[in-house]
């Protein structure tokens, strides 16, 4: 085989390569610009715990408000440890939540690790509803639920 | 009126054949020196060589593998070609890297679509970004192997030319050499010996 049919090949097969995924994920704001990702959540603080000895028990936090051009709500994430698993446990449209107010909610006595993240609703031009976009998980805070 | 042109026409068509035959040199056309023969057993032996070369060339036309469908056999297979052209390490070795090249591009670009089916499932922007990232790696690779295979592929069909080439010089270099060694034949002169 000739050296110039090895190169050429060998530049078709660079080609090949160098061919990126097609961001194809209508929420995905590289792929597109007009998305505005909801920012991540910051300041999130643990404002308040149930007191020992509590029938309802829950937890209060607290974080600054999003821009709403970015944010329309967020979602609460608990752990039961820094590195564990997180699971949504309330969606909120405010700056704050109540967790245990709900009958849902399950607040037992214990230690858990809280999270938040932004989210927005995308529609397309013609008003389509894509779905919802949530942005990146706040840094988590721990808190005691007394017995 | 219609008598008198036919009659005509014979005559001129007999007068033609008469003419021809009187053209026509008989001793010409069977003087047997104008080939380089001198006599009848010159011509004889000529003939005997004719039919021995036609005979080595029909042995060969059995025993050689045809160009055309070495190199069809190798377009669809990589390695077929060779191996019909008796280099079956060759053709095994083509064939098992063609194999091992479509193969693992085939593992990687499952391995990719799986990455990607979550990527266009994500919603979450960390998620979103991670999926597309685990599945652009094993892309890249897939169509890394993909090209490694068309370059395998490629060869392979340059390859059977040359294989199928030397393959055919070698069969009629062996029925050259299986003439050169019979000694003893069998002809319409009788049986002939060389020493």
């Amino acid at each position: 085989m000739k050296p110039r049919s090895i190169a050429l090949l060998l530049i078709i097969t660079l080609l090949l390569a160098s061919c990126g995924l097609k961001r194809t994920n209508p929420l995905d704001p590289i792929g597109n610009t007009e998305i505005q990702t909801p920012q991540t959540v910051s300041n999130l603080i643990i404002y308040g715990v149930s007191p020992a000895g509590a029938d309802n028990k829950y937890v209060d936090l607290r974080w600054d408000a999003n821009s709403s051009l970015t944010t329309d709500g967020y979602f609460v994430y608990r752990g039961l440890g820094y590195s564990a698993s997180y699971a949504v446990v309330d969606t909120v449209f405010t700056n704050s939540c109540y967790h245990g107010s709900e009958p849902w909610h399950q607040v037992l006595p214990g230690i858990y690790w809280y999270k938040v993240s932004a989210f927005k609703d995308i529609y397309n031009d013609e008003g389509l509803y894509l779905g919802r976009l949530e942005g990146r998980l706040s840094e988590a805070r721990p808190v005691v639920v007394p017995n | 009126m219609s008598r008198k042109i036919t009659l005509l026409l014979l005559l001129l068509l007999a007068y033609a054949a008469l003419a021809a035959q009187g053209e026509f040199d008989i001793r010409a056309f069977s003087d047997s020196t104008k080939y380089g023969w001198q006599d009848w057993r010159d011509r004889v032996a000529y003939r005997d060589d004719i039919l021995e070369r036609q005979q080595l060339l029909q042995m060969y036309e059995m025993e050689a593998s045809p160009i055309r469908t070495t190199i069809i056999k190798s377009l669809l297979i990589p390695g077929l070609g060779q191996m019909d052209s008796n280099a079956g390490t060759k053709g095994s070795i083509l064939l098992g890297s063609e194999l091992l090249a479509l193969g693992t591009a085939y593992l990687f670009w499952d391995r990719s679509q799986y990455y990607y089916h979550k990527y266009q499932q994500a919603t979450q922007v960390e998620e979103i970004e991670s999926y597309y990232n685990a599945a652009q790696n094993p892309r890249q690779y897939s169509l890394l192997f993909l090209g490694l295979g068309a370059v395998i592929w490629g060869y392979n069909v340059f390859d059977v030319i040359q294989t199928t080439d030397d393959y055919n010089v070698e069969v009629w270099q062996e029925i050259m050499d299986k003439y050169a060694r019979k000694k003893v034949t069998l002809g319409p002169q009788g049986i002939g010996v060389r020493f």
